[in-house]
């Protein structure tokens, strides 16, 4: 993992200050609300509806078991006694005192930990991989490109006023699991025919009320000019980037309006005219310093002969089988897994965590994953270096509180924003509807039965539950004062990236479980046979037969 | 309105000119992008004394090229303090133009956005009547970055990790390897 420099600490800590600065000028009505605004986001703190929240960065998704400890302590002591990871690597606190958060920031800073810009119109927490460093299908670990980002965007001083947001994605992975379509811009690491370390450069993307998928402006960038060719992106989005309307304000219109050609022409001009050989080389300096930080973990070799898993999975262990076979995955080390934490037990909030179970799994972590932790965007979390010798043991403490629902991949492994119960944005509940749809589906025999399903959902147009890449969507919205829950089909992210269609009218919250439970029904009655998928059947018949079961006159 | 410049207030000698204002004969004026191309431009160019020229966000540095040896102050405008373009105009100016005169940020200028205005190349600040004078004198300094593309009021993390960061033209990096 990446360690803090003496130089990387007090960075953090003068912008606390800077912060603690501004939070009492505040306070004391020296600075309006409008003038606060920019930098409260900027510090990761929403005024929501209730109440405060702060948005804490786990940056690329990569936590230590003191971090997460850190975590725990921070959602007891200013929290209700839990978090609510996000779908974008972060965490996120509700109920703090506004005067209270510089405090809390320190807490984090002695972790390492802070929460720049993980809101406001600048460059976001930088997103990747979950399981980089350790899946199998790995080109290189991206990491170290995505503490280099992290760096680069802090307080940068030419794209922190932005027309909006702006989110950053890092894959390094054969297949990409850090959804880098969905997001700004997206970066697939790739080698070229001399064994260096470049990046496919994808612009555009994004979800909200125009849901659009990036398009590749680069097919290979080398590693050392990577800043040069962000710094003409940002550079031109800044610039021409539409502030006249905050809908229209995000890279992917720009890049609409222009069509991708211009675009790309544009960028290119302003990377030939503004490349940097200072910044090349400080990368190539800086990127030699940060990439001794991801090594590879000491690995015991773990592996006498026989797979200690096989004994138990052997064993009339069916529980235990069941979470081997669908909650861990394939490890760069055979004799290694990588185990996923599902934080969505049947009727669970997803994404909440209890102190108490970030207690467990910090020292779970620190005794059998090399005291690794990692953050999803599926709202889960990961151990990244379990010995399969240890998997027994990992279930068996995972189980006593809650985190073995073995259902990664299936329909209750829900993906669910805050909604109306918390967001000042929302437009309808998403929590509720995803605890009813988990508690409709909890049957885990029905779920494998189903087989692998995304089921997504936001509580407003914004999409921050993912809703447009779900195979199955549901979006919350208010329709003459009443929720009503519109379904998109068809929807996926990673490889085969697609934006779902929006079946029908909308349901309302009463009549929304039985409208997923009829979609359900519809692909188990007409599926040609078990292996074909709820995506493949949908992509080979069509929408007909669901929109012939939910809208069909009876 | 008050003037911040090198890290005091100081007497603005400049005369801001709206655009129907006659031309003085003498003096430094600053006009808006709009006069310095229209019909009084060879007149605006024959001038004795110091000229300066203000840009509202939108309009594109790029017409004033020809221009920028013949001025003294490019003056950018914040209407409101959340719109980012004039950094962006800012650091053109300087990093890829080498303009050398004043770059000054008028309108809706912050204290908080001091820092940020300095590594882009501002040097000069027209601060808003009514603000807090005092807590421009406390606030308004340079803080430690990561980016080295500060003209050294703004110390680099990277600068200052790698004071001799290795051959001008690096020869890429390589693959990570793993053992």
């Amino acid at each position: 993992m990446y360690r803090y420099d003496d130089r990387d600490a007090e960075f953090v800590r003068e912008r606390i200050a800077r912060f603690r600065d501004q939070v009492q000028r505040r306070l004391r009505g020296e600075l309006g609300e409008e003038e606060f605004r920019p930098w409260r986001l900027m510090n990761g703190v929403y005024l929501q509806l209730h109440a405060y929240m702060l948005r804490v960065a786990i940056p690329y998704g990569t936590l230590s078991a003191v971090q997460l400890r850190r975590l725990a302590d921070i959602a007891e002591r200013y929290d209700r006694g839990y978090g609510h990871f996000t779908t974008r690597q972060n965490i996120q606190f509700n109920w703090p005192r506004l005067v209270d958060i510089p405090d809390i920031l320190e807490q984090l800073a002695e972790v390492e930990m802070h929460a720049i810009q993980t809101s406001g119109n600048c460059i976001r927490n930088i997103t990747c991989d979950p399981w980089a460093g350790v899946a199998a299908d790995e080109i290189e670990d991206p990491r170290p490109w995505c503490e280099l980002l992290r760096q680069w965007s802090s307080d940068h001083q030419e794209f922190t006023f932005l027309p909006r947001k702006f989110k950053v994605a890092v894959s390094g992975g054969r297949r990409d699991r850090a959804a880098v379509r969905i997001h700004d811009i997206g970066l697939r690491l790739r080698h070229d025919d001399e064994g260096r370390t470049g990046f496919e450069v994808m612009v555009g993307g994004g979800l909200g009320r125009t849901p659009i998928l990036a398009k590749t402006i680069r097919e290979w960038i080398p590693g050392e000019e990577l800043l040069s060719y962000l710094t003409a992106i940002l550079r031109v989005y800044n610039r021409y980037g539409r502030r006249d309307n905050k809908y229209k304000a995000r890279i992917k219109i720009l890049v609409h309006e222009l069509g991708t050609e211009e675009f790309r022409r544009q960028v290119e001009a302003e990377y030939t005219a503004g490349r940097r050989p200072e910044l090349a080389r400080l990368t190539v300096a800086e990127i030699a310093r940060i990439r001794p930080f991801f090594a590879p973990p000491d690995y015991a070799d773990r592996s006498p002969g026989t797979d200690p898993c096989a004994k138990h999975a052997a064993a009339d262990d069916a529980a235990f089988r069941r979470w081997l076979s669908v909650n861990t995955a394939a490890h760069r080390r055979p004799d290694h897994a990588i185990v996923e934490i599902s934080l969505k037990p049947p009727g669970g909030v997803p994404g909440n965590m209890t102190a108490a179970q970030m207690r467990l799994v910090a020292t779970l972590a620190e005794r059998c994953s090399h005291g690794e932790i990692r953050v999803t965007a599926e709202q889960n979390l990961v151990l990244p270096h379990v010995a399969r010798a240890d998997l027994h043991t990992v279930w068996e403490t995972l189980d006593t509180a809650g985190l073995a629902t073995p259902n990664l991949g299936h329909l209750s492994d829900i993906v669910a924003c805050p909604g109306l119960d918390f967001c000042a944005l929302a437009t309808a509940r998403s929590i509720p509807v995803a605890q009813a749809i988990g508690r409709r589906f909890a049957d885990l025999d029905r779920q494998y039965e189903i087989g692998p399903l995304k089921l997504k959902m936001s509580g407003c147009i914004n999409a921050c539950g993912h809703h447009h890449v779900a195979h199955i969507g549901i979006l919350g919205l208010e329709k003459r004062g009443r929720e009503s829950y519109q379904i998109t089909l068809g929807g996926s992210g990673g490889d085969e990236a697609a934006i779902g269609r929006v079946l029908g009218p909308g349901f309302a919250a009463e009549e929304i479980v039985d409208a997923v439970e009829r979609v359900i029904t519809t692909y188990l009655t007409n599926r040609r046979d078990p292996r074909e998928t709820f995506l493949d059947y949908l992509r080979r018949v069509g929408f007909q037969p669901f929109k012939d079961a939910l809208y069909a006159p009876v | 309105m008050p003037l911040f410049k090198n890290g005091r207030f100081v007497d603005d000698p400049w005369l801001f000119l709206a655009d129907g204002e006659p031309l003085p004969g003498e003096g430094m004026v600053v006009v808006s992008l709009a006069r310095l191309l229209g019909s009084e431009a060879p007149a605006l160019a024959d001038r004795d004394g110091w000229l300066g020229v203000s840009l509202a966000p939108a309009e594109p540095v790029e017409k004033l090229r020809p221009w920028l040896p013949r001025l003294a102050l490019v003056a950018l405008a914040f209407p409101v303090f959340t719109d980012g373009r004039p950094f962006s105009t800012a650091r053109l100016l300087r990093e890829r133009y080498g303009f050398t005169g004043e770059i000054r940020a008028v309108g809706q200028v912050l204290v908080d956005q001091y820092p940020f205005m300095v590594r882009s190349g501002f040097d000069a600040f027209a601060v808003p009547r009514g603000s807090e004078l005092r807590g421009w004198q406390e606030r308004a300094r340079p803080h430690l970055v990561y980016q080295p593309d500060g003209r050294g009021e703004a110390p680099s993390i990277w600068r200052l990790r790698h004071p001799d960061p290795g051959p001008a033209s690096p020869r890429g990096i390589p693959r990570m390897t793993t053992a």
